[in-house]
């Protein structure tokens, strides 16, 4: 199988651009692995034939476990680790998440979802109830604020990891505290919801974050 | 008050209860790594963590697990250290649950504990199949209030160059900024190195890449010392992908899961002979089945008889990934394994406080040396981690304090080029990975010679060089253990031998050095 994939990457002043690149295989191997193969060749040679760099992107596990790859892939947020070959059009594009800076290529700056875990006071205090088992899965990936229409770039909007987060931190034995996670997750995230439920569709994990969010209407 | 005086690099399991650890000492420190908590190889964990609760009432104790980990390490742990990890291990259990950490229960209430390889009790504590995953938010979560009062400070999106010193030790350490590709400096007295385990210098593991080896190869050139470099785990059941393998996690044999290869296709049961059958320690498992593999023939891991509804509770996100990633339903047909590189025993040598061979120094988690001894139990490294995280910061507190400070220097780095470095070390990884599960001495010797030529090669590629250095210093440590123990086997030393029961030693000071000491008490 052979094909051309279009990469946007960034040039000087974080000026973007697409690059073609050549894609041999069988397939099967991931967008990870193919992003991969070309930073292992010995001359980096675009599908044009010019030479060029190394691509820039986030990676970890390889398996759906980090959170690491989340990039836009043929138009769709998705791990970019869960993404086979085969499921790539010709001239198919993968771009960095758009919600997020871009620092080189692919590769973005998710400081501002860390961020709003913290204002959202999503820790426990006092000795803890055990966390709900669907919000502890949370990869912090960032899907679910790419395809949120209410998350505005850079905005306090913590969508569906606000939703895990704020069940994390809310199920403390300290009442006090369990309010003010409350009123912080009522301004960061029930306030803006427009309930478009982007997020529970996109999430890798599959987490019932409409459960969830039920489930933290009745906190009090 | 805000005191932060420590620097820890590596925010996986070890690094981030370090930081807690001197968070509720009222201490601050600096956290710093190269990517966030979230993608660490701590999350990658599945089985669980170990401790001797005894909810099982099969009559465990810290004694007996102690006793399990010296005996898989084959004796060459330090006892002191194995028993202050044991006995600690039910008070750390308390204290994730404390936090909220919701292990799974039994109908009683109690916290479940699963059978894992190599122990004589059911001691391994898990949340289904992402035990890792859900203890790193467990602790993330934590940290997050004590950022929030100031006394942990992460930084993330630095990339560890090297460890500054002077006549009283460490005084500082120098990363290359992701962002801003400059150099960045951070002056300090006591560093705390949690940077994982060696993968990137064996190519195909069943970890992160992020743990490149980039750090502990850095820390060998400026002549820190090593331990037990030659005991490699290859994780028994590993299925093999693009540049990297994937773990089939010991739970699927903890809940039933059988090993068996085909001859004249019969079905063989080969563990069946020994004591713990499929639940053997992995490195038995493994050697047995290299010699299998060598003689051609094929592994496979057998979960189709179990319940189905027990691999939808407990394994229900291990058979999604071999869906996702192999293209097989554990449910209705076997899974082909063979053993891959998953742990490294050996890593920076500390003593039972953990602290390294240079003032100010300590090292947790994988990248230290000192629990598990030839062999690791599952289950036992998340504790070690935690554990020596503890530990690790209880002996920084007591090291000569200066404040951390963070400057940028004007000087920059092409951090691509210290990626490349890890990237473009082929030749390296091909000769490290002929070092396998059983090891030739012509191999080992041809290894050797091989890496002296690209060492010659690399002279002057600083992170290149230290990579080599690093897979010499790897190379050494196989060729002086001149006996077979737990994950080393040797075809021309087969036996193991008392006088070998000592821990190898192995730094660099122009040239490679290698002693054997004592075990520790
Ligand atoms: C698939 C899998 C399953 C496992 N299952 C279990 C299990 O069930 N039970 C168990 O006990 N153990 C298990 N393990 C082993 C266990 O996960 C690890 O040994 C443990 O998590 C190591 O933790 P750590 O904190 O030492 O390092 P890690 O979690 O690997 O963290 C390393 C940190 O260092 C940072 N870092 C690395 N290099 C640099 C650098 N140069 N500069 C800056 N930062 C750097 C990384 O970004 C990361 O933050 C498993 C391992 C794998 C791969
Ligand atoms: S690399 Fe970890 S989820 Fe894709």
């Amino acid at each position: 199988m052979k094909k051309i994939i279009k990469i946007k990457r960034t040039a000087e002043k974080g000026r973007q651009f697409l690059e073609p690149f050549l894609y041999e295989g069988d397939g099967n191997e991931t967008v990870i692995d193919f992003l991969e193969e070309i930073n292992s060749r010995s001359e980096i040679v675009n599908a044009d034939g010019k030479p060029s760099q190394p691509i820039s992107f986030n990676c970890s596990c390889k398996e759906k476990k980090c959170g690491a790859c989340a990039m836009v892939i043929d138009g769709k947020p998705r791990l970019a680790c869960t993404v086979h070959m085969r499921e790539l059009k010709e001239n198919a594009l993968i771009e960095p998440l758009s919600k997020f800076p871009v620092i080189r290529d692919l590769s973005v700056d998710r400081t501002i979802m860390y961020n709003g875990q913290e204002t959202l006071k999503a820790w426990p205090e006092a000795p803890q109830e055990p966390m709900d088992t669907d919000a502890v899965r949370c990869l912090m990936c960032g899907l679910c604020l790419e395809v949120c229409p209410n998350y505005i770039p850079g905005s306090s909007f913590t969508g569906g990891a606000g939703v895990a987060g704020a069940a994390r931190g809310m199920d403390s034995t300290d009442a006090a505290h369990t309010k003010d996670v409350k009123k912080e997750y009522m301004k960061h995230f029930f306030r803006d919801c427009g309930q478009s439920l982007s997020c529970v569709r996109i999430c890798p994990m599959n987490i019932p974050l409409d459960k969830l969010q039920a489930r933290l209407a009745k906190k009090k | 008050m805000m005191n932060a005086n420590i620097l820890i690099v590596g925010s996986g399991a070890a690094g981030l209860n370090a930081a807690l650890t001197l968070a509720k000492k009222g201490c601050g420190c600096l956290l710093v790594s190269e990517s966030p908590s979230e993608r660490a190889q701590s999350n990658m964990a599945e089985g669980g963590i170990n401790a001797a609760l005894d909810n099982c009432g099969e009559g465990d104790s810290p004694e007996l697990h102690a006793a399990d980990t010296i005996k898989a390490g084959r004796n060459i742990a330090s006892p002191a250290a194995v028993n202050g990890l044991c006995n600690a291990a039910p008070r750390i259990i308390e204290e994730l649950s404390a936090m909220g950490m919701p292990f799974d229960h039994t109908a009683d209430g109690k916290v479940a504990q699963r059978a894992f390889g190599g122990q004589s009790r059911k001691r391994t504590c898990y949340c289904g199949s992402e035990t890792g995953l859900i203890l790193m938010h467990t602790l993330i979560t934590m940290a997050r209030k004590y950022e929030a009062q100031g006394l942990i400070r992460r930084e993330t999106g630095l990339l560890f160059l090297r460890v500054l010193t002077d006549d009283k030790g460490i005084c500082g350490a120098l990363f290359a900024d992701k962002y801003t590709g400059k150099i960045c400096r951070i002056t300090t007295r006591a560093v705390i190195m949690c940077t994982g385990g060696l993968n990137g210098l064996f190519g195909i593991a069943t970890g992160s890449v992020l743990n490149s080896g980039t750090a502990a190869a850095s820390l060998f050139t400026s002549g820190v010392e090593f331990s037990n470099l030659e005991f490699i785990q290859f994780h028994p059941t590993t299925s093999p992908l693009k540049g990297k393998s994937m773990l089939i996690s010991e739970a699927a044999r903890g809940e039933g899961g059988i090993l068996y290869t085909l001859e004249n296709g019969q079905r063989i049961r080969f563990m069946q002979g020994f004591e713990k059958g499929d639940l053997s320690p992995r490195d038995v498992i493994s050697i047995e089945e290299q010699k299998i593999i060598d003689k051609g023939g094929d592994i496979y891991l057998d979960l189709t008889a179990l319940d189905g509804d027990i691999i939808d509770s407990r394994l229900g996100s291990l058979r999604e990934s071999c869906k996702m990633f192999l293209g097989i339903d554990m449910k209705t047909a076997p899974l082909p394994v063979r053993p891959g590189i998953h742990y490294f025993m050996g890593g920076v040598r500390t003593d039972s406080s953990h602290r390294a061979s240079i003032d100010g120094l300590f090292a947790a988690g994988e990248a230290a040396c000192i629990y598990h001894g030839a062999n690791r139990l599952g289950g036992n490294s998340l504790l070690g981690a935690l554990y020596g995280g503890e530990c690790a910061a209880y002996a920084a507190l007591s090291a000569d304090r200066e404040e951390t400070e963070i400057t940028a220097t004007s000087e920059s780095v092409d951090i691509y080029e210290v990626k490349a470095a890890a990237q473009q070390d082929e030749d390296i990884r091909r000769q490290l990975c002929r070092l396998g599960v059983i090891r030739t001495p012509e191999v080992i010797a041809d290894v050797q010679e091989k890496l002296s030529c690209i060492e010659e090669q690399a002279r002057g590629k600083e992170y290149l060089h230290s990579r080599c250095l690093l897979a010499m210093a790897i190379a050494e440590s196989i060729s002086q253990r001149r006996e077979s123990r737990g994950a080393h086997l040797r075809t021309d030393f087969p036996d193991t031998l008392p006088e070998y029961r000592k821990t190898s030693t192995v730094y660099y000071d122009g040239v490679i050095k290698h002693r054997f000491d004592e075990v520790g008490e």
